[in-house]
C-alpha cells in the first residue's frame, strides 16, 4: 500500500513537472501538498515500526553482543531464556523488554534512539552501554504479574509482603541472587550458542 | 515558461527526490536510515511542499 502510494506520488511528480502549466489548482494541491505528506507521514511510522526490530536494534556495533547474548546457549541466563522460551516476541526482543510501560514510554524511548544514533556518529560511544535509570521491575510485571507461575514463584512468596517490594520496585526483580544474569555481554564471545532445530 | 511554473517545476523536482530518498530508507533496517528519511528525505520534500504553498499563496496566475 504504501509502495503503491510512494509511487503514484512519484509519478504525479513527474506529471507536473513535465507539464507545468496545465494542472489544476485541486491536482496540484493534492500531487504536492496532501499526497507526500501523508506517504511521509506513514514513511515516519513505518520507521517508528522497523525501529522495534530485533536486527535493527541489533544493527550498530556497540549492540552486537547484546544481540549474541539472547542467542547463547544457557536457559539461566535471563535474556536468552525469554528470547529462546519464546516468552517474549523473538522479532520485537530489545523492545519488549526495554521501552518503558507508561504513558509516554515508547516515545521517550525513540528519543532516546535519536539520542543514540547522534552519540554514535558525533559523540564518544562507551564500550559497555549502560541503562539511564536502573532496570523498573514495572517492565518485568508488564508481562508476569497476575502469572501463575509468578504468584507461586517459591522466593517470590518467601515471606510475606514482598510481592508488594517487588509491585513498588522497592525489591528489584535483577538483584543480587534472584534474576542477576541477564545479558553476559563480557563472556558472550567465548559461550556456544543456541541453534535452533528448524520447525518440521 | 512563466515564474509560477518554473517554481512547480521545482516544487515537483524536490518532492520528487524528497519522496525518492524517503522511499529508499523505508528498505533499509537500520538506524542511520530514519536520519537520512527525515533529515535528507523529509528536508527536500518539506522544501518543495514550501515553494509549492508559496506559489500557490502568491497567486499563480497559470493555476487555472
Amino acid at each position: 500500500m504504501l509502495v503503491v502510494l510512494f509511487g503514484l506520488s512519484m509519478l504525479l511528480c513527474v506529471v507536473l513537472f513535465l507539464r507545468p502549466t496545465q494542472p489544476s489548482r485541486v491536482l496540484a494541491f493534492a500531487s504536492l501538498f496532501v499526497l507526500p505528506v501523508t506517504v511521509s507521514y506513514m514513511g515516519v511510522e513505518t520507521h517508528i515500526e522497523n525501529s522495534k526490530q530485533t536486527s535493527f536494534c541489533t544493527s550498530c556495533h556497540v549492540m552486537s553482543k547484546h544481540g549474541r547474548s539472547l542467542l547463547v546457549d544457557d536457559t539461566t541466563i535471563l535474556a536468552a531464556s525469554h528470547y529462546q522460551g519464546g516468552r517474549i516476541p523473538r522479532d520485537r526482543a530489545c523492545f519488549t523488554c526495554h521501552t518503558t510501560y507508561t504513558m509516554y514510554g515508547d516515545m521517550q524511548a525513540k528519543l532516546r534512539g535519536v539520542k543514540h544514533v547522534l552519540v554514535n556518529y558525533f559523540g564518544k560511544v562507551p564500550s559497555q552501554p549502560k541503562l539511564y535509570e536502573p532496570y523498573h521491575n514495572r517492565e518485568c510485571l508488564h508481562c508476569h504479574e497476575g502469572a501463575r507461575r509468578y504468584l507461586k514463584g517459591e522466593t517470590h512468596t518467601a515471606e510475606p509482603g514482598r510481592m508488594e517490594k517487588m509491585r513498588q520496585n522497592q525489591l528489584s526483580c535483577i538483584t543480587k541472587d534472584c534474576h542477576d544474569t541477564v545479558h553476559v555481554v563480557s563472556e558472550v564471545d567465548s559461550l556456544p550458542l543456541w541453534k535452533p532445530e528448524p520447525s518440521k | 515558461m512563466t515564474k509560477d511554473s518554473q517554481r512547480i517545476r521545482i516544487a515537483s523536482a524536490l518532492v520528487f527526490v524528497g519522496l525518492g530518498v524517503e522511499g529508499f530508507t523505508l528498505r533499509w533496517s537500520h538506524p542511520t536510515a530514519f536520519f537520512v528519511f527525515a533529515g535528507i528525505g523529509g528536508l527536500l520534500l518539506l522544501l518543495g511542499v514550501l515553494v509549492f504553498l508559496s506559489t500557490l499563496l502568491g497567486g499563480a496566475n497559470r493555476l487555472s
